[in-house]
């Protein structure tokens, strides 16, 4: 099941999923209508299904048809994994943030840190540095950087 | 006297993959890297496993036309579910062989742990050799302790995944993983309910049904799921009662890629055909068996590992066995 929090600011509506993206979500009506720009946090979605993806898709693409801004900031890996293995996932929405996986098998501890899309560009996609709240943290990004940042090479 | 497991290819790092394949099954592992030798072999000796190197696509072409001239088509050496097919390439770079007659089974070369990995494949394949039980219970064994669930409404889809998301995690699966699993379950379980039932000339009944329609499945419409974790491996099974699969079917939607190609979203059906590959390429052993209108068994198996990188990279095969 899909939750949304909305908020609206200056810039248009921010509206922060959580949850399984399913055959059930209805984005218009869980959404609404949107002043200005689009922003969607997607941090605390943890998984989305095929139908889920069909879903998605149908409603960024036609908000992209009304020219409706779109930014998907905080992207989860479920998230991630479908903009790697769908090139037009994002449906010309700017991805902003991202969230990087790491873990610990010292600390047996599983973290994310939010990272920017143009800083990793920059950065020529080099995964940063990351540690856990613990002293002697050994944290290692959890996936390969070659396939988690594949969308975002040109 | 032991069975025999063919292997046609001359890479380097398939005997010892295949050593361990054949000793899990006290097999003899007889190895002719040449097509043409293959077939004069195989018209000599029964083999009850074929596997074959698929990384030339000339090679396939003539070990396929030599042993069509030798056996005809049909011939009982040429089943689909002997041939083991091993490329260095993933599926869905592979997508060709898909057309092959003798496609039915297919795995990855393992870039590592070749021994370890051989040691999986044997495994199932003797677990899948074995008929007086189910294969998931053969593979995991008492340790698994695999348990069914019977869903006889579509509604319970949902539940069963988030059920088997929590099973994981209670028993440790790092949360992401457990995720990945739960979504391949809510794939195959869609499947079950809503691709699988099929009226008596086997034409779908609900592939244009919304995926979110609630409705009590009834007699042949119940599915059933069966899930175990040994600790080391997972496995789940769903079992739909309609035998209705098709194989063209089945073996484009699980090898397609939309990594270089958009996904369009298609008017008119209520599926995404999405989800067979996501499965795949999310690192599952992906395992169909179809017994025409009676049943179709879907199974996954993944390697428990104690990070995604890990458990996105194991070795992992596909198998698809049809009958009737």
């Amino acid at each position: 099941m899909l939750s949304i929090h909305k908020q609206q600011t200056k810039e248009g509506l921010l509206i922060e999923l959580s949850g399984t993206i399913e055959e059930n979500v209805q984005f218009e009506q869980l959404v609404g209508p949107i002043q200005g720009e689009l922003t969607v946090k997607c941090r605390a979605v943890t998984r989305i299904n095929s139908v889920g993806v069909k879903t998605w898709m149908k409603y960024f693409q036609a908000l992209k048809a009304q020219g409706v801004r779109v930014k998907f900031i905080e992207c989860a890996y479920p998230i991630i994994e479908q903009l790697n293995m769908i090139s037009n996932f994002a449906c010309g929405g700017e991805v902003v943030s991202i969230l990087l996986p790491f873990s610990c098998v010292a600390c047996q501890n599983e973290f994310v840190a939010n990272c920017k899309t143009s800083e990793l560009k920059a950065s020529g996609l080099q995964v940063p540095k990351a540690k856990c709240e613990k002293e002697n943290c050994g944290a290692q990004f959890d996936d390969d950087p070659e396939e988690y940042f594949y969308f975002l090479e040109d | 006297m032991s069975d025999v497991f063919l292997l046609i290819s001359d890479h380097p790092e398939d005997p010892s993959f295949l050593a361990e394949v054949g000793a899990i099954n006290g097999s003899v592992v007889q190895t002719i890297p040449d097509p043409q030798a293959a077939v004069e072999y195989l018209a000599k000796q029964d083999c009850k496993a074929i596997f074959l190197d698929v990384n030339s696509p000339e090679k396939v072409q003539a070990f396929e036309a030599a042993a069509q001239q030798k056996f005809g088509i049909f011939g009982e050496q040429l089943s689909a579910a002997k041939f083991h097919f091993m490329s260095d390439r993933s599926l869905d770079e592979n997508r060709d062989l898909i057309r092959s007659p003798l496609f039915g089974n297919f795995f990855q070369r393992p870039t590592h742990d070749h021994e370890e990995c051989g040691k999986f494949y044997g495994r199932y394949l003797k677990a899948s050799f074995d008929q007086s039980r189910d294969d998931l219970e053969r593979f995991l064994g008492k340790q698994g302790g695999v348990q069914t669930v019977r869903l006889d409404h579509s509604d319970q889809k949902q539940e069963a995944a988030e059920a088997v998301r929590q099973y994981l995690i209670q028993g440790r699966v790092p949360p992401r993983i457990s995720n990945i699993v739960a979504n391949a379950v809510d794939e195959i379980l869609m499947n079950a309910i809503f691709d699988a039932p099929s009226d008596e000339f086997g034409r779908p009944l609900y592939t244009l049904t919304e995926r979110s329609q609630s409705r009590a499945l009834k007699d042949k419409e119940i599915a059933e799921m069966k899930i175990g974790f040994d600790g080391f491996y997972i496995g789940v099974t769903v079992t739909d009662q309609w035998g209705s699969l098709d194989r063209t079917r089945l073996l484009n939607h699980v090898s397609i890629n939309y990594r270089d190609n958009d996904y369009t979203v298609k008017q008119g059906q209520a599926g995404a055909g999405l989800g067979l590959a996501t499965i795949f390429q999310g690192g599952a052993s992906l395992i169909y068996r179809c017994d025409a209108k009676q049943k179709t068994q879907v199974t996954l198996l993944y390697r428990a590992f104690d990070n995604y990188r890990s458990f996105k990279n194991q070795f992992h095969f596909f198998q698809a066995k049809f009958y009737g």
